[in-house]
């Protein structure tokens, strides 16, 4: 019986003191009638390797103190629905302020490489996200301890179900075939013209063209790659409008757009990197009012490349709430 | 008959997962009902074996400790065969919580064969 009392030990270990011997003579009192029930089986005593089958097949001995202590939970089911609509509706007000801080860092103060500073703020997210989720979580543990010790005994107050919202059915339909056929057609005609743009600039540019001309300025080498980089995002959404004619559920719609609204961003920050888009090709336009021009492009391109963040996040967080939703109702 | 296990279902975790869910609270009825005789642990599991509810020897005993706290159940040491037992009995007060879930027992089953004697889609 040595290898009983060795397990009996091995359980002893994560068993309370207080309960300890307890439980444990009860098991033991326990495994000791089955192994005697086996022998009588068998006719004759049991071997070590018998016991330990039956020992085996008792469960490990950590597994089975587990399931003699108390459950615990850092959050308990009172406040859990609390604690997780904190979470939810927080999270996008900690995403706006992140991203407001880190987009005027990067705008104001930053001077080095945008693409870089970007970067950085993307994967300081996570981090940022980690010490939000860990401060709500402490701050109800510490209130779920307080409302467990208080062994409060007021009852709860009575709800009027009258002072619920009123109902607001949800518009969640389809588009009419109609509407898709005219938003692809003007996509249509949009796409035409971006393709006409680079045989005639006035289409783009209008009568600013002339003044350009005038003032004898260059267009920089990073319109030609912002042009392409244009062309390929079109393309996509070309394709997306195209597919979405077919009626029925588009789960891959989506992840596409996000794919485009990143296309966008990154031919923003190319824009914003680039920092020089007209150059001097005559005495007409001197370099200092090529400065100045070329700062206030790369401002309006700063602040284009703020929006389409924000507008990123906004529709990523859209995209996963249905999820931690579904989440949600499986508590 | 066919055992469900052996059945090849899409997700057999799933079923698994919500087979222990409908067996929790019926194996507490089993164990309240089973010991309105007294048992000890290994007893009572037999018992419940030979009725066709087996029960883990890790799930049942930390339960039996949990209902007796919950004051459902009593419990006494004594000595059978040579050997100290726990012994473990309904209370008063198990008695009756387990009236009124045998109660609530017999109504889900009524309502359930009555939903699946209806023909489909009705």
């Amino acid at each position: 019986m040595n290898l009983l009392e060795r397990y009996l030990q091995a359980i002893g270990q994560y068993l309370p003191p207080s309960t300890r011997q307890d439980t444990l003579a009860e098991l033991r009192a326990n495994l000791l009638s089955q192994m005697d029930d086996r022998a009588e089986e068998l006719n004759r005593p049991l071997t070590d390797a018998e016991v330990a089958d039956i020992l085996r097949a008792h469960g490990k001995p950590e597994q089975v103190a587990l399931r003699y202590l108390p459950q615990r939970s850092l959050i308990g089911p009172t406040i859990f629905p609390f604690y997780l609509f904190t979470l939810r509706r927080a999270l996008p007000l900690v995403l706006l302020i992140y991203t407001i801080v880190r987009a005027s860092t990067i705008l104001f103060v930053d001077t080095g490489n945008i693409a870089h500073s970007i970067l950085q703020a993307v994967l300081q997210l996570p981090f940022t996200l980690l010490i939000f989720w860990a401060v709500v979580t402490i701050v109800f543990s510490v209130f779920e301890y307080g409302h467990f010790t208080r062994h409060s005994c007021t009852p709860e107050k009575p709800w009027d179900p009258t002072s619920l919202p009123t109902f607001t059915p949800t518009a969640n339909k389809e588009r009419s075939f109609a509407a898709k056929i005219v938003d692809l057609t003007l996509h249509c005609v949009w796409f035409l013209y971006v393709l006409a743009v680079p045989h005639n600039l006035f289409l783009i540019m209008g009568p600013g063209v002339f003044y350009l001309n005038s003032i004898a300025a260059g267009y920089a080498p990073v319109w030609h790659t912002f042009y392409t980089l244009l062309i390929v995002l079109l393309s996509v959404q070309l394709i997306i409008k195209i597919a979405a004619l077919r009626p029925g559920p588009q789960p891959w719609k989506a992840p596409l757009e996000i794919l485009v609204k990143l296309l966008s961003i990154a031919g923003a920050a190319i824009l914003v990197h680039a920092k020089t888009y007209f150059t001097p090709t005559g005495i007409a336009l001197n370099a200092h009012t090529a400065d100045v021009i070329n700062q206030s492009l790369n401002l309006s391109f700063k602040i284009l490349l703020f929006v389409l963040v924000i507008t990123l996040i906004v529709d990523l967080w859209k995209l996963i709430r249905p999820s931690i939703a579904t989440e949600r109702l499986a508590f | 008959m066919t055992n469900p296990l052996d059945l090849d279902t899409p997700e057999p975790q799933l079923f698994d997962s919500l087979r222990l869910e409908l067996r929790r609270g019926c194996l507490i009825v089993a164990v309240l009902a089973q010991l309105r005789a007294e048992h000890y642990g290994y007893t009572l599991r037999k018992a419940l074996a030979d009725e066709g509810l087996a029960i883990e020897e890790s799930t049942l005993y930390p339960l039996l400790r949990r209902l007796e706290t919950q004051g459902l159940l009593t419990s006494q040491w004594r000595e059978e065969d040579k050997r100290n037992k726990r012994f473990y009995r309904l209370s008063e007060q198990g008695e009756t919580t387990l009236t009124l879930l045998l109660a609530e027992w017999n109504a889900i089953n009524d309502s359930l064969h009555k939903i699946l004697n209806h023909p489909k889609g009705e």
